[in-house]
């Protein structure tokens, strides 16, 4: 090169340099692309309460080479094979993952991971694949600790086959897959792939693919320690509570009618609780009633008592929402903080004060709506609802659960009745025996007031569903539970419209109550649409014409029901609920011919809703719907905005904080092969050393150099 | 450099082991265990004052004392920490995450 062009020369050096060290840059993310393979990951984590901790951890990265189980006899094979010399990730249809299981692989020393599948493309984990008879992993009697019945000396036991694996501790990552959609089936196709690969060399020709976990959870101890070191977040979210009267004050005393049920669920995988059964028929339920009892002919804020909508969240963590909704209701507690603005309070912390409205004293009634979906293996029989009633003062609600039976008959010959070939409905107890009120939200009241008239509708007599807390529970039967639901929510709106309307005997009904009560009927279409929206895919018309969630470039399809963490990991459930609530219970002027207002969310700016109003599904509607925070009510905030435990005794769960979650694919050599690195290694560096020491030696003395 | 210890004087090394064990008072129980190990080669000099044996000596106890009950201390604290709840955190440097 010529020596008269250095400026070029040293352009040509620089952009070498810069060339180099770009190339490294993307070499260094080519290597590990080239090692790695990341895959999308539904992990089971770390929570606590009161005395301990529950679900996975994993102090250091797991790996394990993938191994293929697909019934117990490969299980047993498994652990039998003295062939396999290394860690392995385990994959296993859901329902292999006991605790028998578990304890069996893990006296191997073999176990590194255990990978469930939930939902796959191959025949071995379709649906119609799954054992009927799978027990639900949840207790024998699921928050029965925080029940109605916890200081009684024997409760009965709603859900006998519980195994109870929801509340075991793990000390190593159990990841889910699903193929619910397209990001969740590119992991579990790259993941089956390198199985069947591991599966064709026989889990002994090396190179095998394996798996790592990264399932590092902080919290430990309990949620008392946890809090303390800052490294866990309450379970909650936001409950939704709405009502037709938007005049409702405390000291009206008009009575009330609750309508309620549970929004969320739980189960292993959080991410992918649906609880189709064990919540979200009863949701479904209540959303339908609402629906049902907005065509009222006699306005429902014109009637005798107000009816008062309550849809639950954090009623799977020891009834969390529902006991803290009563708690505050009762305390009324004085803001000692006010909010910057609005009419909310910075401490204790509430958003609004109108949920002080509602008097307890003045509950008359509850109708919940439990697991109404019949969603149950064939030998049960034929689907009928239940009505359930406490045993303690069971002669209180003796009245509403006569009605609540008489709307479900079809026996009498009034319009009110439901027509023949519905869902039957009888008394849980018609069998004479007296086992009080199921698990549910209605007990939070109970507990509160003992005398409330309460009736809780299930489509079980004496069990709970086995798909309780499963996290397989996310299929319905497009008839069966969609009937179920219709006849469960038939009866709930007329007996609470009957209620409402001071009516104890249907048969005394005046004309004008008779052709009213004909106006209520419960839309089949719209069960259907909820339950495809709620537990399949967001994007669904029904949610879009509330919140316009199509519009979103990442359109979400089937999302979690778990509650998540307090104001931190909140669902979008509640969201759709409010909305919806909002829209069925809002203030009607009846006979007016004035259009409503509409545009306030597509045209923003140029329509405007009143202070008083919201924008609900592009419409400007006066309504009293309000959200309700829910948590533990043994927790307590204080004024920093920290958590501490106020009364163990009360639930107190919370979700520990993690580093990042993931799993990552790669090639694993044969242990033999690593130790042979390793000595290759070890040699190679004795030898460097021994030939640095010997020509240092050499010209030191050829140089003369002291 | 530093004079060694060989050829100091008695007098020299008697200051030394003096404010060693003195100094050791000063919340530096280390400087107890350097008073034994830097004396302990001239122990048996024959001009040495009985003073500087009796420090050395001291200085030992001390040390061996102190040896044993922060080992005490340190059985109790890491395995009664987590009993004692706020306390056991406050005592705490660096709190290990996830056990």
């Amino acid at each position: 090169m010529s020596a008269g062009r250095p400026r070029t020369r040293n352009f040509f050096c620089k952009l070498a340099l810069g060339l180099t060290a770009l190339y490294s840059l993307t070499q260094a993310q080519d290597v590990y692309d080239l090692i790695y393979n990341d895959v999308g990951s539904l992990p089971c984590v770390r929570l606590l309460n009161a005395t301990g901790v529950i679900g996975c951890q994993s102090i250091s990265a797991a790996t394990g080479v993938l191994f293929r189980t697909d019934s117990q006899d490969d299980i047993q094979q498994f652990v039998t094979n003295r062939n396999l010399g290394n860690k392995y990730t385990v994959i296993m249809p859901h329902w292999l993952l006991t605790s028998p299981n578990i304890q069996l692989l893990k006296s191997t020393d073999k176990l590194g991971a255990i990978i469930a599948v939930i939902n796959g493309t191959d025949p071995v984990y379709a649906v119609t694949a799954r054992p009927a008879n799978a027990p639900s992993p949840d207790s024998t009697c699921p928050n029965c600790e925080f029940g109605l019945y916890s200081g009684a000396a024997t409760q009965y036991q709603w859900n006998p086959t519980g195994t109870g694996l929801l509340y075991e501790q793990f000390d190593f990552p159990i990841y889910a897959l699903n193929t619910m959609d397209a990001r969740n089936t590119m992991s579990y196709n790259a993941v089956m792939q390198a199985a069947s690969i591991n599966k064709f060399k026989g889990y002994t020709s090396y190179p095998l693919k394996a798996l790592q976990f990264n399932a590092f959870m902080w919290g430990a101890e309990d949620t008392e320690a946890c809090l303390r070191r800052k490294w866990c977040t309450p379970l909650g979210g936001a409950s939704v509570w709405a009502t037709p009267s938007t005049n409702i004050s405390f000291t009206d005393n008009k009575p009330i009618v609750v309508v309620s049920a549970a929004m969320d669920s739980r189960s292993l995988f959080h991410d992918l609780t649906l609880g189709v059964e064990s919540s979200l028929t009863g949701m479904v339920t209540v959303l339908a009633v609402a629906e049902a009892l907005s065509r009222s002919t006699i306005p429902l804020d014109s009637m005798p008592k107000h009816i008062l909508y309550t849809l639950f969240t954090g009623e799977a963590w020891g009834f969390s929402g529902s006991q803290r909704f009563v708690q505050d209701i009762t305390t009324r507690a004085k803001c000692i903080k006010p909010a910057a603005s609005g009419p909310g309070c910075a401490f204790p912390f509430f958003p609004d004060f109108a949920f002080q409205n509602i008097n307890l004293d003045r509950i008359e009634a509850v109708l919940e709506a439990g697991q109404v979906g019949s969603i149950r293996s064939a030998t049960e029989g034929s689907p009928s609802l239940f009505a359930h009633v406490d045993s303690i003062q069971s002669g209180v609600s003796a009245a509403l659960v006569k009605q609540v039976v008489q709307m479900g008959s079809g026996a009498s010959n009034d319009t009110a009745a439901a027509p023949n070939g519905a869902v039957p409905v009888q008394a849980a107890d018609s069998d004479g025996v007296q086992r009080g009120l199921p698990p549910s939200s209605s007990m939070s009241f109970l507990k509160a007031r003992a005398n409330i008239p309460t009736v809780v509708l299930t489509s079980y007599q004496k069990q709970m569903s086995p798909l309780t807390s499963q996290d397989a529970d996310d299929s319905w039967d497009p008839v069966t539970t969609v009937s179920s639901i219709e006849q469960a929510a038939s009866v709930i709106s007329k007996t609470a419209w009957l209620q409402a309307q001071g009516v104890a005997d249907a048969a005394l009904m005046t004309a004008t109550q008779q052709q009213a009560i004909g106006s209520i009927s419960v839309d089949r279409q719209l069960i259907q649409d909820l339950l495809y929206c709620l537990a399949r895919n967001y994007s669904c018309p029904l949610v879009d014409r509330y919140l316009n969630v199509t519009a979103n470039p990442n359109a979400p399809t089937r999302l979690p029901h778990y509650t998540g963490t307090l104001y931190s990991v909140s669902q979008p459930y509640p969201i759709f609920a409010w909305n919806f609530m909002a829209n069925m219970t809002r203030h009607r002027v009846f006979n007016s011919t004035a259009p409503p207002v509409v545009g306030c969310s597509s045209k923003p700016g140029l329509v405007n809703c009143a202070s008083n109003e919201y924008c609900v599904g592009d419409r400007c509607v006066l309504s009293l719907t309000r959200y309700h925070d829910s948590y533990g009510t043994g927790l307590a905030m204080n004024e920093d905005g920290g958590y501490y435990i106020k009364d163990a005794s009360k639930p107190v769960w919370t979700e520990s904080t993690w580093n990042d979650i993931g799993l990552r694919l790669f090639d694993v050599t044969s242990p033999g092969a690593q130790k042979a690195e390793l000595a290759t290694g070890i040699v190679l560096t004795l030898v460097g050393a021994g030939v640095v020491w010997y020509a240092r030696k050499y010209v030191a003395k050829t140089l003369k150099v002291d | 450099m530093a004079k060694p210890i060989e050829k100091m004087g008695p007098e020299e090394i008697l200051t030394i082991s003096k404010k060693l064990f003195y100094g050791g008072f000063g919340l530096l129980p280390f400087l107890w265990v350097y008073n034994v190990l830097y004396i302990w080669p001239v122990r048996n000099r024959s001009d040495l004052s009985p003073q500087v044996r009796h420090y050395v000596l001291m200085s030992g106890i001390m040390s061996t004392l102190l040896f044993v009950v922060f080992s005490v201390w340190f059985g109790i604290f890491v395995n009664q920490r987590l009993s004692w709840g706020a306390t056991g955190d406050a005592l705490t440097v660096v709190l290990v995450k996830g056990v």
